[in-house]
């Protein structure tokens, strides 16, 4: 009895082997995490023992173990590379205040390179956001509707009840000029600085081209809103 | 000498039942050995050749921006590295920006503007992630890198010899191609619709998502006009047939959506007058509501769960019927809505809970900026949800993510920004209308 059971365990290891072997010939080489084609050197990484700003300066690096690390950098390579230090953000703030002379007006430019606002002004410019994000979303709102009616049926005549006054609109109109301003001047000054790929620049054109009509557009219907 | 007999047959009693011993523990671990090496088979199988098809999530949108770091933490790059397998995918810088990094002084004029008119920092002949910010399931069958709509038509006349003598034309139909947004051109080229990629990738694993735009809408729009119940239903009954008759998927996920009035952008707001049309949920970034517009009042909360439940139910019988493993995202998203995730090393340490939000001073979150789309360490907690129902449904051991680790990495979590300090800022206005744009 005791042999019988001896053979038959025996030989179910012994088939075990034999499916496991062929099973496991030619298949996945199982790994926690697949290393990634990246053979950039982690440049901001090279001994990298933790994140450089200084909240949570108590939190444990959690590559202390190997393992840890190589996961990491295996799944946030770009992230964990890209961590900026000062000389680069003080460049950064050069940058914009070189732009911020040239272009003051400019809606990209951060408060932080314009003197600072005052009460009122600080008001104003939440009124304002309150005031274009809500039309804009009106717009969306009735745009997506538009989108999604029949096929070759004409769309709705104008309502009469415009759904915004005059006043927001105009302020809509403007921000919307500006902002198309703004991104082209953006645009120009990343040119002149050399700071666009060979393959931007085509983009830039069309995108810059059709951004002027839009403008042009926006500043031929900003002069049709009545004064009421 | 009749006990030295007995004593000799216990000892070779014992030593027989010794080796019955010796043997079993050799068999159960070559059993143990067995089926690890068939869930490694089913693994392998399974992401032999992982496809995936989905909106934002998916690509890896980041507040207000598709760039390869983000693409990299997107839910299907990370869980299908962990199953030891990997997608490919065009490689976007923009459109729109990194608000986190504008913020933060790490990207000044140029970058921005770099980044504004986007491009693509590599390609690939054929992705196989062909997610894409702002597609819903329609946009799957319809959309492709160079077509807003590959079935719209338009009449075209076509100029032709009627006689030797004269010379007229017909009216023909003709397709109707108008330029899609720029997340679909750089993001699936000339490779046709999400779902023509799939047909052509033949994958072997689906994420199959692309559910969250049908309701996501009404959060960011503050309006439940976008709601289409029986275009969500056709298309994703459309999109899962068409799957099927692929006949190379062996397995996929879906998840469910979670609640959309639920996320960071929106806040509760009552009205100081106590008008109902005017109290309910508003867009974080607004001081003042002038307009039932521009609220989610109770109606209309009550009318988007109630969609959203139709929507879930979908989802789940649509994973049920191709046997796909599913996430719960409505759960786990309301879980953390009430309690937080917790964050903490191997060794104990915790910064906290993370929040339903984007992170704060002394408080991780899940959210990027824009209040809408997860972080780096959002998309972590994301993929291991996703890793575990895998596991289950299909009997693997696709390891998770260390979600510390992820913590850890996350320059938004490591170092917030606290998104209405910048509330004055001109560029906000801006930055808020692509997101509506994008998603509304």
């Amino acid at each position: 009895m005791d042999k019988k059971i001896v053979i038959l365990l025996g030989a179910a290891g012994a088939i075990a082997l034999l499916v496991l072997f062929f099973l496991s010939s030619g298949k996945e080489k199982t790994k926690k995490v697949a290393k990634t084609e990246e053979t950039e050197e982690f440049l901001n990484t090279k001994n990298f023992s933790g994140y450089s700003d200084t909240m949570y300066p108590d939190a444990p690096s959690p590559f202390a173990n190997a393992d840890a690390e190589e996961e990491a950098k295996s799944l946030w390579p770009t992230a964990i590379k890209s961590v900026k230090d000062d000389a680069h953000r003080e460049k950064v703030r050069e940058e914009w205040r070189d732009f911020a002379s040239k272009y003051p007006k400019n809606i990209y430019v951060l408060n932080e390179y314009r003197a600072p606002l005052t009460e009122k002004e600080a008001a104003d410019r939440r009124s304002s956001l309150d005031s274009f994000t809500s039309v804009d979303t009106y717009f969306f709102r009735e745009t997506a509707k538009l989108r999604s009616a029949e096929i070759g049926k004409d769309p709705a005549a104008a309502p009469k009840d415009a759904g915004v006054t005059s006043d927001q609109q105009r302020a809509y109109f403007d921000y919307k000029i500006k902002e198309v301003e703004s991104r082209i001047e953006l645009i120009q000054y990343a040119r002149e600085q050399k700071g666009l790929s060979s393959d931007q620049d085509g983009i830039a054109d069309r995108d810059i081209a059709q951004w002027k009509k839009e403008l042009e557009d926006l500043q031929k219907v900003s002069k049709t809103v009545p004064n009421i | 000498m009749i006990i030295l007999e007995i004593v000799r047959n216990k000892k070779i009693e014992n030593l027989k039942k010794g080796n019955v011993l010796k043997m079993f523990k050799i068999f159960l671990t070559l059993f143990a050995l067995f089926v690890s090496s068939i869930s490694a088979q089913t693994k392998a199988e399974l992401f032999a050749r992982p496809g995936v098809i989905g909106d934002s999530l998916s690509q890896g949108f980041f507040g207000v921006n598709v760039e390869k770091k983000s693409q990299e933490w997107a839910y299907p790059v990370i869980v299908s590295k962990q199953a030891g397998s990997s997608v490919s995918y065009n490689i976007l810088k923009g459109p729109y920006l990194n608000f986190e990094d504008v913020l933060k002084g790490d990207c000044g004029p140029i970058c921005m503007a770099s980044s504004l008119i986007g491009g693509n920092a590599s390609t690939v002949q054929l992705p196989t992630h062909a997610g894409i910010t702002g597609a819903d399931y329609s946009n799957v069958l319809k959309t492709s890198g160079k077509c807003e709509d590959i079935t719209a038509t338009k009449q075209v006349r076509q100029w032709y010899w009627a006689t030797w003598y004269w010379y007229t034309f017909r009216w023909v139909t003709a397709p109707d191609c108008q330029s899609p947004d720029k997340f679909h051109q750089y993001g699936l080229r000339d490779s046709g619709t999400q779902m023509e990629v799939m047909e052509k990738v033949k994958p072997t694993f689906l994420f199959g998502s692309v559910g969250a735009n049908h309701v996501l809408c009404t959060a960011l729009a503050t309006s439940t006009s976008c709601l289409d119940e029986p275009r969500f239903k056709r298309d994703i009954r459309e999109v899962m047939r068409r799957m099927s008759a692929i006949g190379s998927i062996k397995g996929g996920i879906l998840f469910t959506v979670p609640n959309v009035t639920a996320i960071a952008y929106l806040e509760s707001y009552t009205d100081p007058q106590g008008r109902a049309n005017y109290s309910g949920l508003k867009a974080f970034y607004r001081s003042t509501v002038s307009n039932p517009d521009e609220v989610l009042d109770k109606t209309e909360i009550q009318t988007i769960t109630t969609f959203l439940t139709m929507l879930n139910n979908e989802i789940k019988a649509q994973a049920a019927a191709m046997g796909f493993a599913l996430t719960d995202a409505k759960v786990m998203f309301d879980d953390i809505k009430e309690n937080g995730r917790p964050v903490r090393s191997s060794d104990g340490y915790s910064p906290g809970n993370a929040r339903a939000n984007w992170p704060l001073l002394n408080q991780p979150g899940i959210f990027g900026l824009d209040g809408v789309h997860p972080n780096m360490y959002g998309h972590a907690v994301m993929s291991n949800e996703l890793i575990k129902a895998i596991n289950v449904k299909y009997n693997t051991n696709i390891p998770q993510v260390s979600e510390y680790s992820a913590w850890y990495n996350d320059s938004l979590n490591r170092n917030p920004v606290d998104l209405k300090k910048f509330l004055t800022n001109t560029i906000l206005g801006q930055v808020i209308s692509w997101l509506i744009g994008i998603f509304a």
